[in-house]
């Protein structure tokens, strides 16, 4: 569903991506680990064409995206939830979802799509006329992936959605992205718990240094500890 | 790594002037021997925009508080030179009605340029008041508004400007060599402040005024300064060009000038000395070979039309152009020494650290009953604690419990309702840059870093407040090696990779914590092992002087592993309080904070926080 090739992206002399290449099928749940600063959030931004790749592809669907404008990607169907939510503070809970569905043309599915995600994030629904801003972390993340759901995504990424949370509020957003990926909903997903992450996906890759250093299942990746103990360690250059 | 002290800077100030004084010289001198008596004009009029362009950019480079109002300043030293130095001949036939005889006064040139630029600065001083108790757009506004008032004043105060026709009969007495004297002098103590300690933390503010504030920096007090000493600098820019000029009218002061001077600071880089003598270089050069195209020259036999406006017409596209090529300007940060220190070998100059007390802290912090409100929600209600000499404590609780509040009532960010904060028995001050200077620094949960100054200026900034607040200095150089960022001294501190953003935040607090160091979400972001070395880190700032440590975080293996004692806050109250094996089997700590499932794995002595991280191999 999603295959990079060989993609590079440089800051000015730092070069933060070095040749990274994945896939992610469809229906499977991914996720994307390493130290801070080893390139992850700079790979999907690349994919999301938020930021240009020095050199490399990004393929979504068959057909390639590198190069085309943000919009027109989660027109296609992939869509990003940013590190740190990113919702729109001043506006209602309300409007950041239907800001998110006026891309669609389908005005109707789209109301309709927003009163079901309404109900399926109840904190949302209780508070529908209540600023963004107002939410605590973990009721603003749940905005925030209900925003890119209201894209009707056919691949979601999702950069550290736990971010920040309190251990019973990372709970539920894992609660929420297994029952998303049960759904059928293609994830790709960066995430510093680990252990946690590779444990509920179906693969992870690991960066270190802008490039991928090893790649599998749980099991493939040496166990939760040996995961921890060979790839996590500070990345410093 | 430089080094930011008084003797360094009045050095590299003096060298920095001059390598700018020296090009502008010959251009200006080799332009009015090639040109003759209007070509000398120019050259003046050339080296005057340097002066100041250079004056306003002590202030706006430095605090990064876009002033427009530096050409109100200009006007007052032209007008007040005008008044006290034009022949009382003359003066009679246009303000005999002035007050204070001023209209018979005589005097000579020097002491009327002087008493002017005391006048500018007292004007200065009073406007820097007002002036300095804003920030953004707001204090920019209140400059454009002095311009626009102190130009009414002019026009309107007839009886001792003349109003707005021509002040004439101003004795025209500024040559090249004595306006290049005056430009030197400007130059080298724009340098030179920049340079300064001063300079430093003002920059810092520039960066982020709150997180400068909270290292100790009277971010206030230092814009106040930098205001009236760069008011000072454009007003000998006014005071020059009057005396160049002879004849002065309140709109040669206003909105024109205002704009090319700002479009010149802006277009060589405002925060650059270099970059001021740069823009006004580039601008003239520019301007007068547009306007000779304008004019519509012959060029190898034809005749070019004439286009009038074509100069004004340039200095717009060229500023439009230099933004979108280069937002800082053309020269940024740079200066032009940061080029020619290949040649001239910049001597090192290591401070010398006073010799530190070794003794730990015995500070005690306590928090009586604290109470916060906001919009009538109480963020804060009546929390008390207290960490002891030397005592690693933790505070945990769910999102919007008031974690982050209470973290800013206890490093003075904000006011409690009520209730109290003290150190030893005595209260926090009001006034945040103080706080710090009682030893007391904190870290922030979203990284509030002085982006654009280096690793090692960052630390610089307060161990210098250190410095001039207690016994025990620490040096910049020995603090980044603690905290494993020595390879990293040059580089800005906004491109550091974000482990070594939290450790430079950390270090940056420790240099001023002598007591106390409060850690808001340090480990937010970080994976397992990160973490765990991290903690490390932590424990040897707690090692260093025995300061004490109070973090708030969510990972609660990193919590669990750190601390002696944790407080539990749920809704502004504390629910729990205990060692961390006391803490998870709390029953109300589950039920609010830790959820059933997380509460199994959590026991403090056997996490994965006895597993310490290797050495790392790719460290270089």
């Amino acid at each position: 569903m999603l295959q990079i090739d060989s993609l590079h992206v440089s800051y000015g002399a730092i070069r933060a991506v070095r040749s990274v290449s994945l896939t992610v099928e469809e229906g499977e749940f991914v996720v994307l680990l390493g130290p801070n600063g080893a390139g992850k959030s700079s790979t999907l931004a690349a994919v999301m064409g938020l930021l240009k790749p020095s050199s490399g592809t990004v393929a979504f669907l068959g057909r390639e995206i590198t190069g085309q404008q943000t919009e027109a990607i989660v027109r296609s169907g992939l869509v990003l939830t940013p590190e740190g939510r990113r919702i729109l503070a001043t506006l209602t809970v309300r409007e950041n979802l239907l800001l998110a569905g006026a891309i669609r043309p389908d005005r109707k599915a789209m109301h309709a799509d927003l009163e079901r995600l309404l109900e399926r994030f109840p904190v949302l629904g209780r508070r529908t006329g209540s600023a963004a801003g107002t939410l605590s972390g973990g009721e603003a993340q749940q905005l925030a992936i209900a925003r890119s759901l209201m894209a009707r995504p056919k691949l979601l990424l999702l950069d550290e959605p736990t971010l920040g949370l309190a251990p019973m509020v990372v709970d539920q957003i894992f609660e929420i992205v297994a029952e998303l990926v049960a759904e059928g909903l293609t994830i790709l997903m960066v995430e510093q718990n680990a252990v946690r992450a590779i444990e509920a996906a179906d693969r992870g890759y690991v960066m270190r240094s802008g490039e991928i250093v090893a790649s599998g299942s749980a099991a493939d990746l040496g166990g939760a500890q040996g995961l921890v103990t060979s790839y996590l360690g500070v990345n410093r250059e | 790594m430089t080094s930011r002290t008084w003797s360094a800077a009045l050095r590299s100030g003096a060298i920095r002037a001059l390598l700018l004084a020296i090009p502008v010289a010959v251009l200006t001198v080799g332009w009015a021997a090639a040109r003759g008596a209007s070509g000398e004009r120019l050259a003046i009029a050339t080296v005057i925009s340097v002066v100041l362009v250079a004056g306003i950019g002590i202030f706006v480079g430095n605090s990064g508080v876009e002033s427009f109002g530096h050409i109100a300043f200009a006007a007052i030293g032209a007008y007040s030179v005008a008044i006290l130095a034009t022949p009382p001949e003359i003066k009679r036939t246009r303000i005999s009605e002035a007050p204070l005889g001023l209209a018979d006064i005589r005097l000579d040139v020097l002491p009327a340029a002087l008493v002017a630029l005391a006048v500018v600065a007292i004007a200065a001083v009073v406007i820097g008041f007002v002036v300095m108790r804003m920030s953004g757009i707001s204090s920019t506004i209140v400059t454009l508004a002095l311009l626009v008032v102190v130009n009414g004043v002019i026009n309107n105060w007839t009886a001792v400007t003349g109003g707005a026709e021509a002040f004439y009969g101003v004795p025209t007495v500024v040559t090249l060599p004595s306006a290049l004297g005056v430009m030197l002098l400007v130059l080298f103590v724009a340098s030179a402040f920049k340079s300064s300690p001063w300079g430093l933390m003002l920059q810092a503010s520039r960066e982020d005024e709150l997180a400068a504030s909270t290292m100790g920096v009277n971010v206030r007090l230092l814009r106040l300064i930098a205001f009236v000493i760069s008011a000072v600098g454009a007003g000998a820019g006014g005071v020059l060009l009057a005396l160049l000029l002879g004849a002065i009218t309140p709109n040669d002061f206003f909105l024109t000038l205002t704009f090319i001077t700002i479009a010149m600071l802006v277009l060589g880089g405002k925060r650059s000395t270099t970059g001021a003598v740069l823009g006004v270089i580039v601008v003239t050069i520019g301007n007068e070979i547009f306007r000779w195209l304008g004019d519509g020259p012959m060029i190898s036999g034809f005749q070019l039309p004439a286009l009038p406006g074509f100069s004004t017409l340039f200095l717009g596209v060229v500023i439009i152009v230099v933004m979108i090529w280069r937002s800082a300007g053309i020269m940024g940060d740079r200066e032009i020494d940061d080029f020619t220190k290949r040649w001239l070998r910049k001597a090192q100059v290591r401070p010398t650290a006073l010799p530190g007390s070794t003794a730990r802290s015995t500070a005690r912090l306590n928090a009586e009953n604290l109470v916060k409100h906001f919009d009538g929600v109480a963020a804060v209600d009546g929390v008390s604690l207290e960490v002891g000499p030397g005592e690693i404590v933790g505070l945990i609780g769910p999102n919007g419990a008031g974690k982050t509040t209470l973290l800013n009532l206890l490093s003075g960010v904000l006011q409690a309702d009520s209730g109290t904060v003290s150190i030893n028995g005595e209260l926090l001050p009001r006034k945040l840059h103080r706080v710090a200077r009682t030893g007391l620094a904190r870290t922030f949960q979203n990284i509030r870093l002085f982006g654009e100054l280096d690793v090692s200026e960052n630390v610089q900034v307060t161990t210098i407040v250190a410095s001039s607040s207690h016994d025990h200095l620490m040096h910049p150089q020995d603090l980044l090696t603690t905290f494993h960022l020595e390879s990293q001294a040059g580089r800005k501190a906004g491109v550091l990779a974000y482990g070594d953003q939290r450790r430079l935040e950390i270090a940056r607090a420790a240099a001023i914590g002598r007591h106390f160091v409060l850690l808001d979400e340090p480990v937010a972001g970080m994976n397992e092992v990160e973490s765990l070395e991290l903690r490390e880190t932590i424990r040897e700032l707690n090692g260093l002087r025995g300061a004490g440590i109070l973090v708030v975080d969510h990972d609660l293996s990193f919590i669990l592993g750190l601390c002696q004692r944790i407080y539990v806050l749920d809704a502004g109250r504390i629910i729990a309080v205990g060692t961390p094996a006391e803490i998870v089997s709390n029953p109300a700590v589950i039920e609010a904070y830790i959820g059933a499932s997380a509460a199994q794995h959590e026991q403090p002595d056997a996490t994965r926080g006895t597993e310490e991280p290797q050495p790392d191999e790719d460290h270089s």
